[in-house]
């Protein structure tokens, strides 16, 4: 009896095409592609793996310069691909300004005046770095982050060197004779004592948070319209109200505006949300209120971001509904209009991940461009965009969607003028009809 | 307005609707006055809601002519809609809003001048009183389907097309839609046309029949005249007379 039961459920489960669909087809393909497409992306950039750390030694003594010489030290440089290059400066700011104004320093290394003085005397001697971060894109993170790789050759050849030079010295001053400061500089802002790893912790997981807000805002949506479009249908009030003296202009805005306005209502409930969830995390994970402070500040997008990334979302949320609106016509009810939507955005999810990986990588490029014209990824791609500061192709793309927004409500509106809103589903049921 | 010179209500000439290969109206032609209630009656898949929708303005005819009061339903499509009230049968209404918001909401978009005077209308020709401050959810087919029909007539038009306007209802309801109807026609002086395969209900409601079968025109005529002229007792028997005769 029970493993009849058993046998029909599994049965009735395995046969609803939606679920192969979501359970097993999806997976298959969903995570292969996006692995593909990050090994793509890192790999397209293997070349430029060189990474160049600038240097500002203003030792007094001579530990620092004999450590930069050893061949210890030049070795392991080597091979993490490291290049160390002395600045001209003779403080922090000017060694700063160089390093800022050429990109191809990643980072800054900073040896204190006092540097042997301490070390002589049996104190840990306190090495600075400052990282800067240009882009979210994890090879340039990678690159940045390499001045860790010079500080740990540094110290190590130091250790060793040491144990020549000294006399006699306790063990654990000598395993670990310099005190690390690493600050982040991002955007041209020094966060100082900000360590670049809790930064980019910080950055990504706020940025995917927001590309899944704006993803469930537009799903909330499209699910709402769908929903609204499939029970007229399905009631036949949409025949009764395409019979009235009304516009079909009038019916569809009237239809959008509905659903965005519920959806707006829907999305700041969820901003508010996932701001405490991110405020909570925020304080888990960074002891030091100062940090998060200072995140939070460099993070901070200007007025004319805010303008320009409501612009995007919202011409992208009534674009990809007028879609919608003439997708959901096709089904017969609202269970299929759901089924319908969910086929639907798949392929649209694989796209904007991908989509939003491309832009972190590497900017305006093809991809982006291209996905900066669908409206259903724009919103993902301005985001990044207006995160590193590029409003010039965030603002190009609006231009073009808000042509693209107006023809798609002009098809729709005409799509509703015609007798295909209600013959796409007659035309299933014909026979049965008078 | 042109209307008011304009005696006949409905005109349809040689109407064809054709779905692909499949004509599902062939070569109709028919003819509705002011003060009528005219019905359209045949068995399933005859044709009848086909052609009450190109009536509606929601499908265009694939060959012929249709005019409301003159107009034609294709180049003054919106001029038709301002005349007409259609009722799709088997229609459903917005189930979380109230009887009265329902009627509200529909009375506003019809562009009538006053719109708690065509609810109240409403109010009095459904008969549902306070229930109309329900949800519709709540409500039985019947009351339902009353004030589906109420919301058809409210706007007074001057063509109403009812699909079917007693379809699943129970003898009591559908015996007082049926006065509804009739009673406006006679009161209002305007028109309408129904569908029915219910030949009984035709026979009471109707002042002239059109009897179809897949998509023709079989006869045409006031109940009484066709059961004379087919020596039947009823409309059932002149269907299947006109039928077999065909």
């Amino acid at each position: 009896m029970f493993l009849q039961m058993v046998k029909k459920e599994i049965m009735e489960i395995v046969r609803d095409p939606r679920l192969l669909l979501g359970m097993i087809l999806v997976p298959i393909i969903l995570l292969p592609v996006m692995g593909l497409a990050i090994r793509g992306a890192i790999e397209s950039t293997a070349e430029q793996r060189q990474t160049m750390v600038a240097l500002l030694n203003l030792d007094q003594g001579h530990l620092a310069e004999e450590v930069l010489g050893t061949e210890v030290f030049s070795t392991k440089l080597a091979e993490a691909g490291v290049t160390l290059r002395e600045v001209e400066a003779s403080n922090l700011e000017e060694a700063l300004t160089v390093v800022l104004s050429n990109s191809s320093y990643s980072s800054l290394l900073i040896i204190p005046e006092d540097f042997t003085q301490s070390l002589l005397n049996h104190n840990k001697a306190e090495v600075k770095a400052y990282v800067t971060i240009r882009s979210m894109s994890p090879t340039k993170i990678a690159q940045s982050l390499a001045v860790e790789i010079v500080m740990e050759a540094f110290e190590q050849s130091l250790t060793e060197l040491l144990l020549h030079e000294a006399g006699e010295v306790e063990p654990e001053f000598l395993m670990n004779p310099l005190t690390s400061n690493l600050s982040t500089v991002y955007r041209g802002k020094i966060l100082e004592g900000v360590r670049p790893s809790v930064f980019i912790g910080m950055v990504t997981s706020q940025l995917f948070a927001l590309v899944f807000a704006m993803v469930i805002l537009l799903v909330l949506a499209s699910q709402l319209v769908a929903t609204s479009v499939a029970s007229e249908k399905e009631q036949k009030t949409l025949e009764t109200l395409l019979t009235l003296p009304v516009s079909r202009t009038t019916i569809i805005v009237g239809k959008l505006a509905g659903a965005l306005l519920v959806s707006i209502v829907g999305a700041i409930g969820f901003m508010v949300g996932l701001s405490f969830y991110m405020s909570s995390v925020m304080y888990m994970s960074s002891p030091q209120g100062l940090e998060a402070a200072y995140i939070a500040a460099a993070l901070s997008i200007p007025m004319e971001g805010y303008l320009l990334l409501g612009g995007s979302l919202s011409l992208s949320l009534i674009a990809s509904l007028s879609v919608v609106v003439v997708l959901a016509a096709f089904a017969e009810d609202v269970r299929s209009a759901q089924s319908l939507l969910s086929f639907v955005f798949i392929p649209v999810f694989i796209v904007a991940f991908i989509a939003s990986f491309a832009a972190m990588e590497s900017g305006a490029n093809l991809l982006t461009w291209g996905m900066l014209a669908i409206p259903f990824t724009n919103p993902v791609i301005s985001i990044i965009f207006i995160l590193n500061g590029e409003y010039l192709p965030v603002t190009i793309s609006l231009a073009v969607l808000l042509v693209e927004t107006l023809a798609l409500i002009y098809l729709a509106t005409k799509f509703y003028s015609s007798e295909k809103v209600l013959l796409v589903r007659l035309r299933l049921k014909r026979r049965k009809e008078g | 307005m042109k209307v008011s010179f304009v005696e006949e209500a409905v005109s349809v000439e040689r109407l064809v609707k054709a779905y692909g290969r499949v004509v599902a109206v062939d070569k109709l032609t028919f003819k509705v006055s002011r003060g009528e209630v005219f019905g359209l009656i045949g068995p399933n898949g005859a044709g009848k809601t086909t052609t009450l929708r190109v009536l509606a303005t929601l499908i265009k005819p694939t060959a012929g002519q249709v005019e409301i009061y003159g107009l034609d339903v294709v180049q003054e499509a919106g001029k038709v809609r301002k005349l007409i009230s259609y009722l799709p049968e088997e229609a459903g209404a917005y189930n979380n809003l109230t009887g009265l918001e329902f009627l509200r909401y529909m009375a506003s978009l019809s562009l009538i001048g006053d719109v708690e005077e065509a609810v109240s209308r409403a109010a009095e020709l459904s008969g549902l009183e306070n229930r109309l401050k329900d949800k519709i959810k709540t409500y039985s087919k019947g009351m339902k389907r009353r004030l589906l029909v109420a919301r058809a007539l409210m706007v007074r038009p001057k063509l109403a097309i009812l699909d079917e306007p007693t379809s699943g209802l129970d003898v009591v309801s559908a015996s007082q839609v049926r006065d509804m109807i009739k009673r406006y026609v006679a009161e209002t002086k305007t028109a309408a046309v129904i569908s029915s395969h219910n030949m009984l209900e035709v026979e009471y409601l109707c002042d002239r029949v059109l009897i179809i079968n897949e998509g023709r025109s079989l006869v045409e005529g006031p109940p009484q005249e066709l059961k004379e002229r087919f020596q039947a007792s009823n409309l059932e028997e002149v269907f299947m007379a006109a039928v077999r005769k065909a």
